[in-house]
């Protein structure tokens, strides 16, 4: 934990530094733009990816492409609340909330039966002197082969709390990480697989003994690792509002080495961190923020009105 | 593989079970050949192919349908055929043992194996590429099927096109209309006129982009463009010596959309929203948009660094150096062969006779000392 708590602040002193000099990135901006004989590779080599990055802070809000699905196509631009969509990486949280959603889905029914419990008679086994063996009171004892077991494991909830602002800045925090390393695609509404039309016209007596599903696996793999989500890129976690038939389908047959696709309900924290990408609607985008704002969003109504969080999917460009 | 009683023409039984295109076919111990399936199947170029059978399933009496039988085939065949992917044209069912005893008195379940046939299964029926055509091949947005293009002079010639295009398009007073659709590849000649333009400082174009604008808002092309290779791009990089102010545009939210758009069209390389975001000119997205290849080993990157540049006694191996490798190197290996080969040793490895593991060298010396 020592650790941890070191690096936490190695961290945020390292973003002061940054913070504390601005003019220092104006001077290598303007020494690039004054550069004449180099060429425009030099120019833009120069520029350090990290030196960009790091001199980006977004006050407001930050852009989100939406994309159709399953092209891929980028057609319309929104604007996500800092607030809610480029947090700092915070490990300590996501272990945290990791950690509570792994206790509470624990089913803690294992059990073993006590002495108590196990059948079989309560006669005393054998006189208790005389015999010239071990005293025996019952033969249900933990010590007895078929007795109960003294110390075993009994039903219980494993879980765990945490508090609600705790979890909900973790939720926001995972999908940050993804925003900020490219891995989260928002895609329109109804995201659904298309099959081709060649295959919508095959009738169904034609493809039977597997070779629909063989047919679909096939196509669903393909697709994939034409869009960049498929194994070679650490499989894909698809997320809609509700069940869609073609692509739960599809991602089915194609088999959990490509990824999954899930309810808005089934996903946590977890899901968000495992997969190489994530593919949402923007409703769900938008629903999952609405439903993990808590740190953001104060409950106490002043003159009749609650005081509301930052705003999140304000259109830029497209319909 | 599934195997099925196979059985000696049943012709008239067949055709009576034709309601639907599932055929079951029945054995009889009379013959006890191997018939396969004589379901002929259409492959995607409308052609009809009749299964072929393993040699090692071959039989020596061939079944040869009756001409008659071929016919009723080939009335099934026309009419399964329609639109659709390339399917097998008859699905072969088998009856079970009651039924087939019902249908035909004679029928006699087969008892070995020999008298069993074997069918050609469809679980590797869509890796046949005569089955797994274009229409069964994913389009995306993107160009697909080959690597995501990241490198440098190819991004770079990319977003040199795409701004070009974005300055026509604001040029010709159609940039509202067109900043979010889909814009057509169109072919080579427009991919030379785009780069052909020149820019100036302040982020406008020199010439008259009134053709390009017309190629933009038109249709696709028959041939649309796919894009340039890395060399290509070097090349058209060294051809053109565009000057530096370029890099200098800045950009708006609606240029970087669509450039964003334009580059993963003929890249493939999706740029991530937060580099977007915190690319203010096109030098800035074009550090953030491309990715130098990095290299698979480390050996690899000290060689490219030339970090044996000074160290003349120093070699960097992909692989371990082997004994033999050493002593080849130091001339000796010839010696240490002939010598080995001089004694009946085996030169490289163990022998077949030496024993493999620690227990059997065990049993080999215990068996040695009880002999003694």
């Amino acid at each position: 934990m020592a650790a941890k708590g070191i690096g936490c602040l190695s961290e945020a002193m390292g973003a002061l530094r940054l913070a504390s000099k601005p003019s220092h990135l104006k001077t290598i901006t303007r020494s690039m733009a004054t550069t004449t004989e180099a060429s425009t590779a030099n120019i833009t080599r120069s520029v350090d990816t990290q030196t960009i990055l790091n001199s980006w802070h977004p006050s407001s809000s930050v852009p989100v492409t939406i994309h159709a699905f399953p092209s891929l196509e980028p057609t319309s631009l929104e604007q996500f609340a800092v607030e809610h969509l480029y947090l700092p990486m915070r490990r300590d949280i996501l272990h945290l909330a990791v950690v509570y959603e792994g206790d509470n889905t624990r089913l803690g029914t294992a059990r073993a039966l006590t002495r108590a419990e196990v059948r079989g008679s309560t006669r005393k086994v054998r006189p208790q002197k005389g015999t010239g063996r071990a005293r025996l009171g019952s033969s249900r004892s933990p010590s007895l082969r078929g007795g109960g077991k003294a110390h075993g494991p009994r039903q219980r909830d494993f879980g765990t709390k945490l508090n609600r602002k705790v979890y909900d800045k973790a939720w926001r925090t995972a999908l940050s990480y993804r925003y900020r390393r490219g891995e989260l695609i928002v895609t329109e509404d109804g995201m659904d697989m298309a099959y081709p039309e060649e295959f919508e016209l095959t009738p169904a007596d034609k493809l039977k003994f597997g070779l629909r599903e063989r047919y679909l696996a096939k196509y669903m793999r393909e697709a994939l690792m034409g869009l960049g989500l498929g194994k070679p890129d650490g499989r894909t976690l698809f997320v809609t509002e509700d069940r869609r038939t073609k692509l739960f389908e599809a991602m089915e047959y194609a088999g959990p080495s490509e990824g999954r696709a899930l309810d808005m309900e089934d996903v946590d924290v977890k899901d968000l961190l495992e997969t190489g990408k994530v593919v949402m609607e923007r409703s769900v985008l938008k629903e999952l923020i609405k439903q993990h704002e808590s740190d953001l969003v104060s409950k106490v109504v002043i003159n009749g009105f609650a005081p509301a969080g930052p705003q999140s999917g304000v259109k830029v460009l497209g319909a | 593989m599934p195997r099925i009683p196979a059985a000696r023409a049943l012709a008239p039984l067949r055709r009576a079970l034709t309601c639907s295109n599932s055929i079951p076919f029945l054995a009889t111990r009379a013959i006890s050949t191997t018939p396969f399936p004589r379901a002929l199947y259409k492959t995607r170029d409308g052609t009809k192919v009749a299964p072929t059978i393993p040699e090692s399933q071959a039989v020596e009496t061939e079944y040869s349908p009756s001409e008659e039988e071929i016919d009723a085939l080939r009335v099934q065949e026309e009419e399964s055929h329609g639109p659709g992917l390339a399917v097998p044209s008859q699905l072969v069912e088998t009856p079970a043992e009651r039924e087939a005893k019902a249908l035909h008195p004679e029928y006699e379940p087969a008892r070995s194996l020999q008298e069993l046939g074997a069918l050609p299964g469809v679980e590797n029926w869509w890796e046949k590429e005569e089955h797994w055509g274009p229409e069964s091949q994913f389009k995306g947005f993107a160009r697909t099927g080959t690597q995501v293009q990241q490198e440098e002079p190819v991004i770079e010639v990319y977003l040199r096109r795409a701004l070009v295009e974005v300055l026509a398009l604001k040029q010709a007073g159609k940039w509202d209309e067109w900043a979010t659709k889909a814009w057509p590849r169109r072919g080579d000649d427009q991919f030379r006129a785009t780069l052909e333009m020149d820019i100036t400082e302040s982020g406008e174009l020199k010439q008259d982009a009134s053709h390009i604008v017309a190629e933009l808002t038109t249709g696709e092309s028959d041939s649309p463009s796919e894009g340039i290779t890395e060399s290509e791009g070097q090349e058209i990089l060294a051809e053109r010596q565009w000057d530096s102010s370029w890099a200098q545009i800045p950009l708006d939210a609606a240029t970087k959309f669509a450039l964003r758009k334009r580059v993963y069209q003929f890249s493939g390389y999706l740029i991530p929203d937060s580099r977007l975001g915190a690319a203010h000119n096109v030098g800035h997205l074009l550090a953030l948009g491309c990715k130098k290849p990095k290299p698979a080993h480390l050996a690899s990157i000290l060689e490219q660094e030339g970090a044996y540049d000074a160290l003349s006694n120093v070699k960097a191996h992909a692989q371990k150096i082997s004994f033999v490798e050493k002593e080849k190197s130091i001339g000796r290996w010839k010696v240490i062969e002939e010598e080995l080969k001089a004694r009946g040793l085996p030169v490289l490895g163990a022998s077949d006779a030496a024993p493999k593991h620690k227990e059997q060298r065990w049993i080999i010396s215990t068996f040695r000392n009880v002999k003694r």
